[in-house]
């Protein structure tokens, strides 16, 4: 009886998995408007190419960089490799889109190492740690170039969608880009000059609802700095004066207590900066170009002053 | 832990696993282990609670057994009821009476302040509790009390159907637990195909047409009577997908270990009144009702307007048990008022077959309470009515949700929506076993056409049953 439900189960599987895999590659193979069907279905996919795609293939992982960038969209728009360069460091943002801690491990763990990397910057705020990391997770299994990343990403996530993300990936390997980034400049980095194009709201009061997983991986990836000898620091760049104070002191309470745990040093410019709303931000929690130039110069002097550069 | 979560997709199989590999009587541990650890996996906490519960019930019932004078048990089982709706009364509904206390207080002239205690509300109290007061209930009437207070705890706490039941009478599961289930692999996949359908209904459906429910409901003030109308008729079918999914998952987790838990829902909008419908919707719940409550109030063995405040009354109480709000309360008066209403018109007896017209006004009816079940205050229900009713129907703002929402994901949910509206009805029969086809490979087919379409259609986010909020 247990040999029959076995065989009988085994049959199913393969059957039930041909058919998936068979529907999920129509349908990523089949295009409507330039477009394969299969980015009709959910909003979950992430479109093949953008800035990701763009850095990640620009990045050069037998290079040997002065400093290395993670973190999500204030890393990439808030870290000007530019900057850095014009001070004598070579420099790489790894930074990606609402990338969280989960995808920034495993970033690490592929690109970075104590051979290509004198500072690694690890940018984080609130927000990537609140998140459950599908964003982020979606875009960077379709768009790095390392396959062993993306599929430790997705197993890690434990959700359909990633497996499905992956599955994509596989399936649009030969296929070309369905778009650029206008804003990616080069090194990692994307530009943004305007000015705030909105009028900042104050944030309403509420507080920090970190995600337990986020949490556990921003330790597993501070662990993993210390364990392999890279020099890093945890920064968290500046903010508009409405962030939400009380939140914010939590996620610091947070960040700390890891930091201390494994020696790392954390720089918080959330409030610590002279940058005013309208001219150095151009939304809620993003600098603009003008916002970069006086944080990254600011940064550098700071960084050098303690060592931690050269 | 949900159903539709990778957690329950490890944990299952193991419990599974461990279970026929275990000596029978040692898988009354194992399974109180489980569900223990089910239960807590929401907060550790919420365990203390249900372990309250039943050593108190426990322990009442037992005392009814052993003494004869009815007054004496009276005693007992005022104590069970006692702390039963008063960890309900507590937990559920105390800002409720407070928020309408202090309403009541400033309307009089005072000048109190609400300041809501936010207690947080165990997942699936409602269900448990009711599941434990009909045990009681039943041990007084002269049912014999489990002596086994371990097979007695697995009772309260089994976890397929712990947090939204079906809620089971303790005369059926209680013995099962002491049945020795072997290995039946026809069993078992009857079992695995019902929890499949369940997940499709639940992921597929339910949390597909969640997002145009959500948006529309969530902000009546912004859309239109078209909007608002179409967005009550996916309530209907999201509620009925994410209910009915979850009780097939219960019903198919418990019987791929052997236990036969009772059917929620037979096909419910296919009803030809609103007294069928009760006979066919939520069951045990309605079940439990009218055996807990219904009967003793006198039923129908009374002087006609006593009837008709019983039926009332009720459904007033069963729209409170869903939720501490207006707006359950009126969902609830509104069955109760159909029902009376439908004795009035002589709608006493089953009706014939194929009058279509009945089932249309049946599910029509059904749709205007739901507008009160699902919206957030009663005010938002009487907006989306009066939106719906008065004609403030505007193409465009249709249109903006749909864009919203997705142009292709609002096409394709809607494709799905009509192909399941035709296989549910054939689904039911198949799962229930009254139809059956005979070639395997259409069988392998079909639900592997299921898993198919979870896989590729389905909205993953481990979103939340409709009824753990109850």
């Amino acid at each position: 009886m247990l040999k029959r439900f076995f065989i009988q189960g085994v049959v199913f599987a393969t059957v039930a998995l041909a058919l998936y895999m068979g529907s999920f590659w129509v349908l990523s193979t089949v295009e409507h408007g330039g477009i394969p069907l299969i980015y009709r279905t959910s909003e979950a996919y992430h479109w093949k190419g953008g800035a990701t795609f763009q850095k990640y293939e620009e990045f050069d992982e037998t290079a040997s960089y002065d400093v290395l960038v993670l973190g999500s969209s204030h890393a990439y728009r808030g870290y000007d490799p530019r900057i850095f360069e014009a001070n004598g460091y070579r420099t790489f943002n790894l930074g990606t889109s609402a990338q969280s801690l989960l995808n920034s491990y495993y970033l690490a763990k592929q690109y970075v190492h104590p051979n290509n990397c004198k500072l690694l910057i690890v940018d984080v705020f609130e927000i990537p740690v609140e998140s459950d990391g599908m964003e982020a997770t979606s875009d960077l299994v379709q768009n790095i170039t390392s396959n062993r990343a993306a599929l430790d990403m997705t197993m890690a996530l434990k959700d359909i969608r990633a497996i499905n993300m992956y599955l994509l990936r596989m399936f649009s390997k030969n296929k070309p880009l369905l778009y650029t980034d206008d804003a990616y400049v080069g090194q990692g980095f994307s530009e943004n000059t305007d000015s705030l194009a909105t009028v900042v709201k104050p944030s309403v009061d509420t507080l920090l609802e970190a995600n337990e997983l986020q949490v556990c991986y921003m330790e597993k990836l501070f662990r993993y700095i210390k364990e392999n000898g890279i020099n890093a620091v945890v920064v968290n760049h500046p903010a508009p004066s409405t962030i939400n104070a009380q939140k914010h002191a939590q996620f610091n309470r947070l960040v700390e207590r890891l930091t201390r745990k494994y020696h790392l040093p954390y720089k918080d410019y959330t409030h610590n900066h002279s940058l005013n709303n309208h001219d150095h931000f151009f939304d809620h929690n993003h600098l603009n170009q003008a916002g970069v130039h006086i944080f990254n110069t600011r940064l550098i002097q700071e960084l050098q002053q303690e060592k931690l550069l050269p | 832990m949900l159903f539709n979560s990778f957690e329950f997709l490890i944990f299952f199989p193991v419990v599974v696993i461990m279970y026929f590999l275990l000596p029978f009587r040692f898988r009354w541990v194992l399974l109180l282990a489980a569900s223990y650890f089910f239960y807590m996996s929401w907060k550790m906490e919420y365990a203390l609670l249900l372990a309250g519960s039943t050593l108190v019930d426990y322990y009442a019932a037992l005392r009814m057994e052993a003494l004869l004078e009815r007054a004496q048990r009276k005693k007992w089982l005022i104590l069970s009821l006692c702390s039963n709706l008063g960890i309900l009364a507590v937990f559920k509904y105390s800002d409720f009476f407070y928020s309408n206390v202090v309403d009541v207080a400033n309307a009089m002239g005072s000048d109190v302040e609400f300041n809501a205690l936010k207690l947080l509300l165990p997942v699936g109290i409602s269900f448990y509790t009711f599941q434990t007061l009909s045990y009681s209930i039943d041990v007084y009437r002269g049912m014999k009390a489990e002596k086994h207070l371990g097979k007695f705890a697995l009772y309260v706490s089994f976890f397929p159907q712990l947090v939204a039941g079906p809620i089971e009478r303790a005369s059926r599961l209680l013995p099962q637990f002491g049945t020795a289930f072997h290995f039946h692999d026809e069993r078992v996949k009857e079992g695995l195909k019902q929890m499949l359908w369940g997940l499709f209904k639940k992921i597929v459906i339910a949390d597909r047409l969640a997002v145009i429910v959500n948006m529309a409901y969530n902000d009546t003030g912004s859309y239109e009577g078209s909007t608002l109308l179409l967005a009550t008729y996916c309530f209907a079918i999201q509620i009925y997908c994410d209910f009915s999914g979850y009780s097939d998952i219960a019903i198919g987790a418990a019987k791929v270990m052997g236990y036969d838990l009772m059917d929620n829902f037979k096909v419910p909008y296919l009803s030809r009144s609103i007294r069928e419908f009760w006979s066919r919707w939520h069951i045990s719940l309605s079940t439990w009702f009218r055996d807990y409550l219904y009967i003793p109030l006198g039923g129908n063995k009374v002087v006609r307007w006593r009837w008709y405040y019983n039926l009332f009354i009720v459904f007033v109480v069963s729209g409170f048990w869903h939720g501490a709000n207006w707006t359950f309360i009126i969902w609830g008066a509104l069955h109760g008022l159909y029902l009376v209403g439908g004795i009035l018109l002589g709608d006493n007896k089953a009706p014939k077959k194929g009058q279509w017209w009945r089932i249309l006004l049946t599910f029509h009816l059904v749709l205007l309470a739901w507008v009160f079940f699902r919206a957030n205050h009663v005010s938002d229900a009487f907006e989306v009515l009066q939106k719906i009713v008065g004609g403030d129907w505007n193409k465009s703002v249709l249109m903006g949700l749909v864009n919203e929402v997705g142009a292709s994901y609002f096409a394709i949910s809607m494709g799905i929506l009509l192909l399941f509206l035709v296989a549910d009805p054939l689904m039911d029969k198949l799962i229930k076993k009254q139809y059956t086809i005979q070639r395997s490979w259409i069988n392998y087919g079909l639900y592997a056409v299921i898993f198919t379409m979870i896989m590729l259609f389905g909205h993953f986010g481990e979103i939340e049953f409709i009824y753990f909020q109850f």
